[in-house]
């Protein structure tokens, strides 16, 4: 029991920092920025690419000097049995490898999603509103279908797709191993899009956003900084790639184009939160993952398709699968209805950029001084 | 009659900030400016009216680099920046503003003005992390943002949202944001427009207050002449183009071609 509850709460701790990782992506281009990315799940598969593909090459590389059935080809050629032989035979017992190779994840997840968000930035300049919107969701859709079917990108199985490297099997705890490390990453991308939020490059993004022509008048190059929000933005969407990759509870010990490219999870889900949380709102986007993390995602994911089954959805000739989808995509709609309604602005409304402590200065400048004590 | 500077005039105004020469600018047919020069100089207010049509906001894109004119140049502070780009020119020191002010609307007042100051490398997102990157040239700006706010009149704002301003403060802000980003010639497109009198008193008067404190020099584009005249120092017409009276504003709203200009005459 204690055990199961256990698993429960780390099962709910990764969604949570990984829709954190994601959506706050979303939030810097979407909220911050004002650019309507309803594509952010391509820039999120680009990370769990790097580690289903191209960590598991550099690893299949160095098993293959001392692991027997091992061989770089067998990655794509034979993926299943040869990661699960350098699962259970090389990554339990090289742990600074494993630890090395997902700081690497790391940090190429972050180049490729900043690399493709930068390709993906010269549409946003010129396009706006619902015409870049789909478009960055069609270059998406299109690139998920280009990826699905390409043997030597995702496997030969297009609904399988590639086992991933089991980095934290040394810990011999992986779930808690990896939702510690989901947790970590989370935190420290906080720190930083506070950071960025509270610094003169936050508040400009905010200030293009709020009137283009205004920022153009003052001098301001309007175009290197929506390119700059769309890198950034994607960068991050990329890392949470790699993170959902790397977690057994969330990636489930593989990386398919029907998941990792899956713009339900990755591009409506974030896009749900940060209107629950606020638009441009790191803090609100963080209580709104908080709250959806336990109370909804967790639930709907488990019991849609029981929901399915209790409502016959098989019985009128709908395909229970598509049915518990489809629950999904009215909660998303509900929650976006609901926060509109009560809360437009969001659980915790965009909040003023506070690069410096502003009530100090404004104290000595234009606040009458504290009277003094007779 | 000239429409010359007098000596007089010219001698207390050596240091001419702008000028235009024959300055001619066609939309297709249509003549919108027949050869405009006028001469501003530093640390003076002047006034530029017109009926619809005159050729008012034509002269301003023009100054300001959003239209390129035919024939004629313009100088600023003696440089020839005739078909220079419009951000060059905002950076060189020409701001103007917009008849329907344009706040960044959910920043508050003093983000507004901060994210006015001219821009630089302590705007990189990549570096924004490290607040030493930053910092020193965030303080300068915070520093004057406030002075610009005590100038204003508009200190005990400055953790307002912009959303929250009425239209008058919404006026002073664009005005704030152009101190901000390093004005020393403002353009004013109809600052009092939408704006009851009172208010319009107000804003000339801060108009006033910075030209004396900070020596900033205003090309002012205004409809409501009654009020801006008991500003302004000097005041050019327009009419079709051309321009057929200048003076002190009382000679020039006295002046039969402008009184006929308006009317129809």
């Amino acid at each position: 029991m204690m055990a199961n509850f256990a698993v429960l709460a780390e099962q709910i701790l990764s969604f949570i920092g990984i829709y954190y990782i994601v959506s706050i992506g979303l939030n810097l281009k979407a909220g911050h920025m004002g650019i309507p990315d309803f594509g952010h799940a391509m820039f999120f598969a680009m990370g769990g690419i790097v580690v289903g593909n191209i960590v598991a090459h550099i690893a299949a590389a160095v098993a293959a000097k001392s692991v027997p059935g091992v061989t770089v080809a067998g990655v794509i050629a034979s993926n299943t049995k040869t990661l699960s032989i350098m699962n259970t035979k090389f990554f339990p017992y090289h742990p600074l490898l494993d630890i090395g190779l997902v700081i690497f994840a790391l940090v190429l997840s972050l180049i490729l999603g900043g690399i493709l968000g930068w390709i993906a930035s010269l549409p946003a300049l010129r396009l706006r509103g619902e015409f870049l919107a789909i478009l960055l969701l069609t270059v998406a859709e299109g690139l998920r279908v280009i990826f699905t079917y390409t043997k030597s990108l995702m496997g030969s199985t297009p609904t399988v797709g590639l086992s991933t490297p089991a980095l934290f099997s040394w810990t011999h705890n992986s779930g808690l191993a990896a939702t510690i490390f989901t947790i970590i990453v989370a935190l420290i991308v906080y720190v930083y899009v506070e950071r960025l939020h509270n610094s003169p490059a936050g508040r400009l993004f905010r200030a293009a956003r709020d009137d283009e022509d205004a920022a153009k008048a003052l001098g301001k190059n309007v175009v290197t900084i929506r390119r700059d929000a769309m890198i950034i933005g994607s960068a991050l969407a990329g890392l949470a790639g790699a993170v959902y990759a790397l977690n057994p509870f969330l990636g489930g010990g593989s990386v398919a184009a029907v998941s990792i490219f899956n713009r339900v999870w990755w591009t409506f889900w974030p896009w749900a939160l940060i209107i629950l949380g606020g638009m441009a709102s790191n803090r609100g986007t963080g209580l709104a993952t908080i709250i959806v993390g336990v109370s909804l995602i967790w639930p709907v994911r488990l019991y849609s398709f029981k929901v399915a089954q209790v409502l016959h959805a098989s019985a009128l000739g709908i395909n229970p699968d598509q049915f518990a989808n489809a629950l999904e995509y009215a909660f998303i709609g509900l929650i976006i209805l609901i926060v509109q309604a009560v809360l437009p602005r969001g659980i915790i409304p965009e909040y003023p950029s506070r690069t410096l402590p502003f009530e100090k200065y404004a104290r000595g400048k234009v606040l009458p001084p504290k009277p003094k004590e007779e | 009659m000239a429409l010359q500077m007098t000596e007089k005039e010219e001698g207390s105004a050596s240091d001419i900030i702008l000028e235009t020469r024959n300055i001619v600018k066609r939309f297709g047919g249509v003549v919108a400016l027949a050869g405009v020069s006028i001469k501003i100089p530093r640390r003076w207010i002047v006034l530029l009216i017109g009926p619809n049509g005159s050729g008012k906001t034509t002269l301003v894109n023009v100054i300001t680099g959003f239209l390129k004119p035919e024939e004629g140049k313009v100088i600023y502070e003696g440089r020839d920046i005739t078909g220079v780009e419009p951000h060059i020119i905002t950076r060189m020191g020409i701001v103007r503003t917009f008849q329907i002010p344009k706040p960044f609307i959910n920043l508050t007042v003093l983000e507004n003005l901060l994210a006015a100051y001219p821009p630089g490398p302590h705007e990189n997102p990549y570096k924004a992390v490290s607040k030493r990157s930053w910092v020193k040239t965030e303080e300068e700006a915070v520093e004057k943002a406030f002075d610009i706010l005590k100038a204003l009149g508009m200190e005990r704002a400055w953790d307002q949202k912009a959303s929250e301003l009425s239209g008058a403060e919404l006026k002073l802000l664009e005005v704030g944001r152009a101190l901000m980003s390093g004005a020393k010639l403002m353009i004013l497109d109809e600052p009092a427009a939408g704006v009851n009198p009172t208010k319009a008193h107000e804003i000339f008067s801060v108009i006033r207050k910075l030209r004396e404190e900070r020596g900033i020099t205003f090309l002012i584009i205004e409809h409501r002449i009654d009020i801006a005249s008991q500003y302004v120092d000097y005041t050019y017409a327009l009419h079709l183009g051309r321009l057929i009276s200048q003076g002190p504003p009382q000679k020039v709203l006295n002046d039969k071609a402008v009184i006929e200009s308006y009317i129809g005459g």
